[in-house]
């Protein structure tokens, strides 16, 4: 009894201590800018950065081999931050938001589908139950990985909360039938169809889906639409959202975003000086909380 | 001589830890994606198994076999044998703390003297410390060394058959990764990509190595 707590003991003891001197000889010093960058950012790990997580990216920075605006979730502030850390001037970063393309709510199912309730479950059986094979399955996978809560279901399409999103594509790689994209908030005008079949298969399945009539592609006068494969194509270095081929559109498949994003204040977009002096009304109101923090 | 020679060559190749014995697969299959990689743990095992096989064979030799040269019954044996300072129920405890203190030992080093192999590991450095090569080496060793008469003997055969693990260890997850950089480069089947074409492959290794079993009896 008392040997044995006498050889534990004494081991114990005696390793403790070599790791205590070890820690001692082989001390790292750590740059705490890595610590400090790492806590001005979102934290969401999203990797939208396209490093491993918030993490690496802090890291990336502070050793110069990743540009202090690479964090898309965290936008303008997060870069200002990042920046003020790292003592160099922020470039402006331009939000981008996820577009879902497609907008049949009223899509007929072909069959009636009883496995698991997830997309990328029923995508594998005959390319989902849904008589559009290009469209919304409805079973929300987006929504389950969004780390931002900006996707939501409503009539069995989810809808993008523009103001949550923070563009860092995690939607687009969860769907199965890749219907989202990333857009700048600038890009106003979308089409919200995927489906290429000819324009009677899209009439039979779909209310609202691209029929390729064309129309769009004649009104518009930047040569910024085309129909490839049956379906209506933005080419958005040319698109100026003018929303002409809104008003032609007789599906109502391309749409203009712009009320939307007004009335939850996306639309226009501001300045970067506008955003600075605001910043600073609101550091102005709250002085109390910002000395505690 | 001859018998060292062959003591090195049976830890190697024939009774080789992964292949033969079956031990330490999990970072086997981990770190083996890169040679890079596969070569810095190899590296690391070779290092914590010698000194796992010493300091161990330190401890059990001096404090828990029933020995002439165990200090308890140097210290306090008057009028008794032996016998009676048995503490090798005592083995698995000890040795774990060895093996725990070693691999942190080896992890701060690693981080202060060379980062980018520090970060190729990963994780699956403080896993050495859960490695049952490791402890299995060690158990090997006293069972195999330990009672020997001449101390001298059974610690040089005990340091070599830990460092000869290690090196069989190395040795065969550096030949995994170049099959695995390999691997990568093909098609294969959707439902065997990454670990189950990575077993397979082991599998087959393994049946290679059986080769081996006629050497140096």
């Amino acid at each position: 009894m008392l040997p044995s707590l006498m050889i534990l003991g004494f081991l114990g003891l005696l390793f403790g201590f070599g790791l205590f001197i070890a820690s001692r000889v082989f001390r790292v010093n750590v740059d705490v800018r890595i610590a400090r960058v790492e806590h001005a950012l979102p934290g969401a790990n999203c990797g939208a950065c396209g490093l491993a997580g918030c993490g690496a990216f802090a890291k990336a920075i502070v050793h110069g081999s990743a540009d202090i605006t690479g964090c898309i979730p965290g936008g303008d502030s997060v870069a200002h931050l990042v920046a003020d850390i790292m003592g160099v001037e922020a470039k402006e970063v331009e939000k981008d938001v996820a577009i879902l393309r497609c907008q049949g709510k009223d899509v007929q199912d072909r069959y009636e589908y009883q496995g698991v309730k997830t997309c990328a479950a029923a995508a594998l059986i005959h390319g989902g139950p849904k008589s559009c094979l290009e469209g919304c399955i409805g079973f929300g996978d987006c929504c389950k990985v969004c780390p931002f809560d900006a996707l939501h279901m409503k009539d069995g399409l989810p809808v993008v909360d523009e103001a949550k999103c923070k563009s860092c594509g995690k939607c687009v790689e969860a769907c199965p039938k890749g219907l989202f994209d990333l857009q700048p908030i600038g890009k106003l005008v979308h089409v919200r169809c995927k489906n290429h079949e000819l324009g009677k298969f899209v009439r039979k399945s779909c209310a609202v889906g691209c029929i390729a009539c064309k129309k769009c592609e004649k009104i518009c006068k930047f040569d910024a639409v085309h129909i490839e494969n049956n379906l209506a194509v933005f080419d958005y270095e040319k698109c100026v959202s003018c929303g002409l081929c809104v008003k032609e559109c007789p599906t109502g498949t391309i749409v203009n975003l712009r009320m939307e994003r007004k009335t939850i204040g996306l639309w226009p977009i501001k300045k970067k000086e506008e955003v600075k002096t605001e910043a600073v009304e609101s550091d102005a109101a709250q002085p109390q909380s910002e000395a505690q923090s | 001589m001859q018998e060292y020679i062959l003591l090195f060559i049976s830890i190697v190749l024939v009774n080789n830890f992964i292949l033969a014995k079956f031990l330490g697969l999990c970072p086997f299959i981990g770190v083996s994606k890169q040679r890079k990689a596969a070569i810095g743990m190899g590296g690391a095992v070779i290092f914590v198994m010698t000194m796992a096989s010493v300091v161990s064979w330190v401890v059990y030799r001096y404090l828990l076999a029933p020995t002439d040269s165990n200090l308890f019954y140097m210290m306090m044996g008057q009028g008794k044998v032996p016998a009676d300072f048995d503490f090798t129920f005592l083995t698995t405890v000890v040795f774990i703390l060895v093996i725990a203190t070693l691999v942190q030992l080896v992890e701060m080093f690693l981080m202060k003297v060379v980062p980018p192999l520090y970060d190729a590991l990963g994780i699956y450095l403080p896993l050495i410390t859960t490695n049952c090569a490791v402890m299995g080496v060690a158990l090997l060793n006293i069972k195999d060394f330990g009672m020997l008469q001449n101390a001298g003997v059974s610690l040089v055969k005990t340091a070599l058959q830990g460092f000869g693990g290690g090196v069989g260890f190395m040795l065969v997850i550096f030949l995994m990764s170049g099959i695995r950089e390999r691997l990568d480069q093909i098609e294969v089947p959707d439902a065997l990509k990454g670990a189950p074409i990575a077993f397979i492959c082991a599998g087959l290794m393994a049946l290679a190595f059986m080769g081996f079993a006629g050497l140096g009896q």
